[in-house]
């Protein structure tokens, strides 16, 4: 009896010590960056804080699981941010020209669904590096989002979509349920499917999936066309929350998303990213900028002290993890 | 003897392939000329000739030091940024401190220099894959030249120093000599140094490289450190004939300078081009982008079409290499 007892408790102790283990290396600092945030100013842990960061980190969150889904797969994609830019215009304008809330809606989704199938086409169909046709794609929607709004923000105030960005249900934001729903389903995705498992495969070793009789170029091409349409949702849950598209707000989105995701311990073409520590990443992300942002650090010193700071998290998580 | 006959002959045929290669290329910007001469009568005039090449100047030496990159099958995302601060170092060295022109350019220098090794050690020794190390110090070196002017737009600087940016010598601009003395260095490196093969063999295959006693890390910081110091030159260039130097100032030079890389037919995967190719292929979106001034394109539309032109680029650059493949089969 006892010896079953006390194995019980080394299973318990065993799986505490590898639950630990599985957290990324800068789970502690993050943990350390709320302590010293909270100490150095007692109003980062007011409650209207707290939703402001939490409702502007569900776009984030959404951009860096599918920056981690395609890194998992051994791609990569830049134009996750001109994607989210680009929808929220589309919606924007299809709204100022009368349309139905719905039929916008709809027609800002595909238009992310339209810029995957053309990064997915060229990638799979064509070979090309992923980065050069994302880095493409990136300036194409971003350049479009300009020309369309003619480089100044274009508001929304169809009670419909507002409610939609500000709204709760079960007192639970929006932006945020729908943020847990894409989490789930790309968990889901990518660790109870063939889908998900092709992914990780190719992402191992892509010849050898190829060769092992994944459709390769099929799988490629579809978590393309997942990631822009879930960045072109996260696109339309941003404008609406901030009730206004402008053309520029997702410049540097798709560097965060692809940082969170690293830091959150995808290491790129190794295909053993993990979905769920994404999360770590963009937590620490939104906690330094607000944090920043709440200590007084002057508006022009920001954007390099995080800079610095993702660029040494991302140093700081890939050495560790090759010393393991 | 006989060993002498064979190399001079593999030579002549490198060369005569190479050119047969760019031909293409040299076609596609005469054509270019020929329609933008009939859609404008000011396209042909010699200064406006003389201006397109000055300002295809900068993009060339920034171009150049991205083929070196490219060649190594890695990329450098981080050369706008570099172009930006190469050119925001010396500006508020001058204009804050008041330090001699040729200190401040120095610094700037140096500094192109430094981000180039933190690049090649990015790279090589932490082993991030090229575009995520090079992207994450692209927005660490913004942030910085930000920190650096504080938002500002300096502007006004001393004769001396415009001289490099505007000052004419037997009547050709500064600019166009700096390019081409930098590109004959780059292609004496490339084609007549034990570096320049080495870079080639890297890109080629970098296992085999290594295998075969290639010091590859090394190989890897060097030349992340030229094409540092060729963003800051062509930065500091930049600054001078512009007379105004802010931290965005790089941020819509580097996609120009890579699709200069790809229609100048330099392979992404590495080992496979040049930097001739390089030149022409920033001819050419130089010649673009003045026809799309002269006839009154949208400015606004600039990021769009360049866009649009990389990736048709690399897909015409893509199709025409599987046919290659598949005749060689």
């Amino acid at each position: 009896m006892q010896t079953i007892e006390s194995t019980k408790k080394n299973r318990i102790l065993e799986g505490a010590k590898k639950f630990i283990k599985s957290f990324p290396p800068l789970t502690w600092v993050v943990i350390l960056m709320i302590i010293f945030f909270a100490i150095a100013e007692p109003s980062f842990f007011d409650i209207g804080n707290i939703t402001n960061v939490i409702r502007r980190g569900s776009s984030l969150w959404m951009l860096a699981t599918m920056a981690t889904l395609v890194l998992i797969s051994g791609g990569l994609d830049l134009s996750l941010g001109s994607v989210l830019t680009f929808s929220g215009v589309v919606l924007a304008l299809l709204l100022k020209a009368g349309a139905n809330a719905g039929i916008a809606s709809l027609a800002a989704l595909l238009s992310g669904t339209f810029v995957g199938v053309l990064n997915g086409f060229l990638v799979s169909v064509f070979g090309i590096p992923a980065f050069i046709v994302t880095l493409g794609s990136m300036n194409i929607f971003a350049g479009l989002s300009i020309f369309f709004t003619e480089s100044s923000a274009v508001f929304i105030s169809d009670p419909r979509m507002v409610f939609f960005g500000a709204g709760a249900i079960l007192g639970i934001p929006i932006p945020i349920l729908i943020a847990v729903l894409i989490f789930v389903v790309s968990f889901v995705m990518l660790h109870h499917t063939s889908f998900g498992r092709n992914l990780v495969a190719i992402g191992e070793n892509e010849t050898g999936a190829h060769l092992s009789g994944v459709n390769t170029r099929r799988t490629t091409w579809l978590i393309y066309v997942y990631a822009s349409t879930v960045a072109a949702l996260a696109g339309i849950v941003l404008s609406s929350r901030i009730q206004s598209a402008d053309p520029t707000v997702g410049v540097g989105w798709e560097f965060e998303a692809i940082a969170a995701s690293i830091m959150g311990g995808t290491l790129r073409g190794k295909g053993r990213g993990n979905i769920t520590t994404t999360i770590i990443g963009v937590v620490l992300i939104l906690v330094l900028r607000n944090g920043l942002n709440i200590i007084g650090v002057p508006v022009m010193w920001r954007s390099a002290v995080v800079g610095l700071f993702l660029l040494s998290g991302i140093i700081i998580d890939v050495t560790m993890r090759r010393r393991e | 003897m006989t060993m002498k006959t064979v190399e001079d002959k593999s030579k002549k045929f490198s060369l005569s392939a190479n050119l047969v290669n760019s031909l293409p290329r040299i076609l596609i910007l005469g054509l270019l000329g020929v329609v933008l001469s009939f859609l404008s009568p000011y396209f042909l005039k010699t200064n406006n000739l003389m201006n397109i090449a000055s300002i295809a100047s900068i993009p060339i030496i920034l171009a150049l030091g991205e083929t070196l990159i490219v060649l190594t099958g890695n990329i450098d995302l981080s050369l706008g940024a570099v172009f930006s601060i190469g050119g925001v170092v010396p500006a508020a060295l001058m204009k804050f401190l008041e330090v001699p022109v040729p200190i401040a350019i120095l610094a700037g220098l140096l500094v192109g220099a430094f981000m180039g090794l933190m690049n090649g050690l990015l790279i090589s020794k932490i082993k991030l894959p090229s575009m995520i190390g090079s992207y994450a110090l692209k927005v660490a070196v913004t942030g910085i030249a930000v920190a650096i002017l504080q938002g500002y737009v300096v502007y006004g600087f001393p004769d001396s120093f415009r001289f490099l940016g505007v000052e004419r010598v037997l009547n050709i601009p500064v600019p166009i000599y700096i390019a081409t003395i930098t590109f004959v260095i780059i292609w004496l490196i490339l084609r007549r140094t034990i570096l320049g093969r080495k870079i080639y063999a890297m890109g080629a295959n970098a296992d085999a490289a290594r295998l075969s006693g290639i010091k590859v890390d090394r190989v890897l910081i060097i030349t992340y450190i030229m094409a540092g110091v060729l963003a800051a030159v062509a930065g500091i260039v930049q600054v001078s004939r512009v007379n105004s130097s802010h931290a965005f100032l790089g941020d819509t030079m580097l996609l120009p300078a890579i699709a200069a890389v790809v229609i100048g037919g330099t392979s992404m995967f590495g080992g496979v081009g040049g930097v001739f190719g390089t030149v022409i292929g920033a001819l050419i979106m130089s010649v673009i982008d003045n026809g799309l001034n002269l006839v009154g394109a949208p400015s606004i539309l600039q990021q769009f079409i360049v866009g649009v032109i990389i990736l048709l680029a690399v897909i015409i650059d893509q199709t025409v290499r599987r046919i290659a493949d598949k005749r060689m089969r």
